[in-house]
Formats: C-alpha cells, structure tokens, sequence
C-alpha cells in the first residue's frame, strides 16, 4: 500500500492526495502521514465518507499514520503494519498475549467516590506487575480523565507503556470532556481502533 | 483559470504560506483560556471588552461618544497582492462596522519576508489604502518587521455614539437573524489552493471578501438592531453561539443560508479547512448537526475571511432590513434564523 507523506502540507492537500491515490486503479488504500490531528479528522470525515476503513496511530508527538482502507471489512482486521522487522520489534513481541483492559470510570466500583479514585489508582499500579502484562488499556468516557495532565495514574501508565502495553484513551471522549490537549500518556483513538482491540483480544477486564 | 492566475501564482504570494485569511486564527477555546488568566482592569469606561468575545473594544470618551478599537491581520489567502491587501483590509475595517460605528483612522501592520520583492508589498499597502479611503478613514501610518511569511492587516481606530453601541452577545428572543454575506470562501479558498477551483466561484469569493460592511451597517440605522457580529475565522455556527451569549438560543434555518453554490460541490469532495474542523471541534458540542447534509455541516464550520454581519432585528423589522442591505448592494443578504430562549442545545435547526 502507497504511503502519503503530507507532514508540512495544510488541509486540503492530505486529503486531495489521499484521494487521488485512492482512485489509483489496483490500490487497495493507503497510508498517510501528517504532522496534526486536525488533519486527521479532515482524513476520517473523507474515508467515511467514501465508504472506506479508517484508523490511525499516533507515532511521535507531531506524527500521526493513518491508514485508509478501500474495503471496510478490512479496517477490522489489523492494519497492514509496515513490514515489521526483527529489528525494530526485538523477540518481545509474539509470547503470551495479555488481556486488554477497559476502563470506563475515573473511579472504581460504586461507594465513596474518594475511595473508589483510590482503588483505581491501585488497580493500574497493580497491572504495571501483571505477566503477561496487558496489550492494552482502553479508557473511554469518565475514564478519559485517568490519561490526562494532573492525573494521579499516569506515571503508572508511562510504566506500562514503557513495558509495551498500548494505553489508549478514546477520542470522542477527550473531546467531550475537553481533554484532548492535556493527553499525558499514550494516544487518542476512535472508536474503530477501539472496537478492533477489543475485537481481537485474548481477553477482556472491564471496569 | 486561465493567465490572470498564472501571473499570481509566479509571485508565489500564497505558495508562501501554510495558512491563510481568518484561517490561521488560533482557536478560541485556546484563546478563552488564556485571556482569562489576564488582569480585568475594572475600569467602567472600558464599556466592551475581551471578556464577551466581542469583535472589537470600546471606550466610553464621555456620555454621548465612544471609541472603538481593533486589529486584525493575517497571512495571504490569495495570490494577487493587491487583492489580498483590500481583503485584509476590509476585514480589519469590519469589526468597527459590527459595533456600529464608523472607522476613522487606520494604521497598516505589515510582516514580510526579507527575500520578497518589495513591489509585491507596495501592492499589498495599496490595495489596503484603497480599502480605507472607501471606508472613510484615513491611514495614519503603521509599523512592519521581517518575517518568514508575509501578513498584513489595520489596527483601526472608530467612534460610535455611546448609546448605540451594538454588542454581539445581546439579541432579544424572538428576533430574527440576518447574515448579509454567502458562506463558503473558506473552502473555495482550499480548494483555490490545490487547483480544483473554478473561476466563477474564486471571483464570488473575492468580490464578497472584498466588499466592505460599512454599506450593510449603514442600513442599519433606524432599525432595532439588538446585537451585531461579523462572521469571520470562526464560522458561522461558532459565531452565531457566541452571539446566543448565556440566555439565549439560536435557531438557524438550513435551507435559507445564502451560499457560494460551488463551495457545496467542493464540501463533498472534502476540500476542507483544518480551521474548519478546528470550528467542528468546538461548535459540535453546542449543536447536533448530525442531520444535516454534510456539505451544510461544513459550510456552517467554514472560516470566513472577511465575512458578512450577522444581525439580530425584531421579526416586523428583519424583512424590511433584509431588503434595505440587498438594495445597497450585499444582494446575498438573507434572513437565517431566529432567536429562542435557551432549552437544551445552544444552536438549533429549523
């Protein structure tokens, strides 16, 4: 599949060029880099739009993937990653997949509010010493607020996505909340990355 | 489009920039942010401030006259200098006219690139002179530095008699709402910008970035106006919430908008604006445009440079209005929408 590098190109011109190699005769979709997630959302009103998969990842701090797929059902599976070499993914990768975690609450279980902001911290500290560790923690509505600057969990988040777990935190939510430019650890994600994670797990905790 | 965009383009005005027009406007929950975090000076003669989002100050000289001040100036969003000099210009000029006033001196702010040619920006002054004599005001002087990316602008200076000062947060339920401009340059302006436009749509664009709204707020006078603002990087939706202020609510009629037809063409081949998605962003809170065409949604997100006034004027009064702005010439003007009392969402559809 064709990759787009549009960092230091304004909107429209990712979206016009992620078009036109769409409507390259054979292309099955295609891979765009950009450098804001502005551009992003302009990329996912496109590829909806048109009936395509989307979904992308967050690279760097100014770099975001996004993958658009011509047939949706595919944007189910994994997205095509870039021929993962040995090198770059040393043998951590393919031994026991741990469960993902999903975490829809800034507090944990009902009762004292206070108590359950306590027991959540807990909680995320103690999957820092699970094995195998968690392939993701998922945190949507409420739960957005645990990802965020001034969030008493993040330095146990940093830990585990230091180990390798990815830490998501749904993007509709930041929004919502207004969160998405406090984002402390790891990436924002739409609800397809979200549905796919779950989708493909070896198992689901949900809180 | 033919030789005349050729020549432009070999100036590389444009090509010059990442982003251009009320465009590059920084976002206004960011700014909200950090201008709360200023000293409110408390002085009572400071009658609007930065506080309501208005589109300009004003302080009070005495009982029966006030001054309106305002600065604007952004990046070229077109490639021919002169015309990117009268847009900033007029879109400078405008913010005096959405307070009611009269503008009356105006001082240049220029940035511009060490390695341009300087006749590209003696264009850019003139067209921004020619601007301000047809506003009846003067140009008292200004101030330029060097810079990677050239911009341009006024810092205006208005009088407005105190007690007709017009604020933008003020409509009265049940007023009709009136916006004098079509939507739609910013996203003509994109797709201008990667050679997908048409050039019918480009000059609609321009002739309506460059009309100046001194000739609709003079049509205003004797009218119960009860809140002006002018549509600008923000869009429409955005400013439209603004002006709903904290009582009210707006109610927009999708079907009346007046538009640059060819910018719906563009919307559905999502020639967007990442300012526009900056406006979805924050507007999509305070309205469900979920059912609404996707082209309408855009053009309601789409940053207008140098747009038209929104104006609130009671319902026996808004069709007289409307007309009276045809008349002196912004024919595009139309009634969109209304003002209702608060329940629920800020803006509403018809």
């Amino acid at each position: 599949m064709k990759t787009l590098d549009m960092q230091g190109n304004p909107c429209p011109i990712p979206v016009v060029n992620a078009k036109k190699a769409l409507a390259e005769p054979g292309a099955d979709g295609v891979v765009v880099l950009v450098d804001n997630f502005v551009a992003v959302q302009n990329l996912e009103k496109m590829a909806k739009g048109t009936d395509c998969g989307f979904s992308y990842t967050e690279e760097g701090a100014s770099l975001y993937k996004v993958t658009i797929l011509k047939d949706p059902n595919k944007a189910f599976n994994e997205p095509p990653e870039a021929p993962a070499t040995a090198s770059d993914a040393p043998a951590v990768g393919s031994v026991k997949k741990g469960p993902v975690v999903l975490i829809t609450a800034d507090s944990m279980g009902r009762g004292a509010e206070d108590l359950g902001k306590l027991l959540i911290k807990g909680f995320i500290f103690s999957l820092t010493q699970l094995n195998p560790l968690p392939e993701a923690v998922i945190f949507l509505n409420g739960g957005a607020h645990l990802t965020t600057e001034g969030a008493n969990t993040v330095p146990d988040l940093k830990v585990l996505q230091e180990k390798g777990t990815e830490v998501y935190t749904c993007g509709t939510c930041a929004n919502y909340y207004k969160l998405t430019e406090s984002l402390a650890v790891g990436s924002i994600v739409d609800m397809m990355k979200i549905t796919n994670t779950l989708a493909k797990a070896s198992g689901v905790i949900t809180l | 489009m033919g030789k005349n965009t050729e020549s432009l383009l070999s100036k590389g005005l444009l090509s010059s920039c990442t982003s251009g027009g009320c465009g590059a406007k920084i976002e206004s929950d960011g700014l909200a942010r950090l201008l709360a975090g200023l000293p409110a000076s408390g002085d009572k003669r400071l009658l609007v401030g930065y506080d309501t989002s208005d589109d300009a100050a004003v302080y009070m000289l005495d009982e029966k006259n006030s001054l309106i001040f305002t600065a604007d100036f952004f990046p070229p969003m077109v490639d021919d200098a002169r015309t990117f000099g009268r847009i900033a210009a007029a879109n400078a000029l405008s913010d005096v006219w959405a307070m009611g006033g009269k503008p009356m001196v105006a001082l240049n702010l220029v940035c511009f690139p060490e390695a341009m040619e300087k006749s590209v920006l003696a264009d850019i002054l003139a067209g921004g002179a020619e601007k301000i004599a047809e506003a009846g005001a003067v140009l008292g002087g200004g101030h330029s530095i060097y810079d990677r990316e050239p911009k341009y602008g006024l810092a205006v200076t208005g009088m407005v008699e105190t007690a007709k000062v017009i604020r933008n947060n003020t409509p009265k339920i049940g007023h009709k709402i009136i916006l004098t401009k079509p939507l739609g340059v910013g996203i003509v302006m994109a797709a201008l910008r990667v050679e997908m436009a048409g050039e019918g749509a480009v000059r609609q664009a321009i002739a309506s970035m460059e009309r100046l709204n001194r000739y609709a707020c003079e049509s205003m006078a004797g009218f119960n106006v009860s809140a002006c603002t002018d549509v600008t990087g923000f869009g429409l939706l955005v400013h439209a919430l603004e002006m709903a202020g904290d009582q009210a609510a707006i109610l927009l009629y999708p079907d009346a908008l007046p538009l640059i037809p060819e910018a719906v063409t563009y919307a559905n081949e999502y020639l967007l604006t990442a300012a526009g998605q900056r406006n979805r962003n924050r507007g999509s809170k305070y309205a469900d445009v979920s059912a609404l065409p996707f082209a309408t949604q855009e053009l309601l997100f789409d940053p207008q440079t140098s747009g038209g006034l929104l104006i609130a004027v009671p319902p026996d009064e808004a069709e007289t209005l409307t007309a009276r702005i045809r008349e002196a010439g912004d024919e595009h003007a139309a009634i969109i929408g209304e003002v209702a009392p608060r329940a629920g969402k800020v803006i509403l559809f018809r």
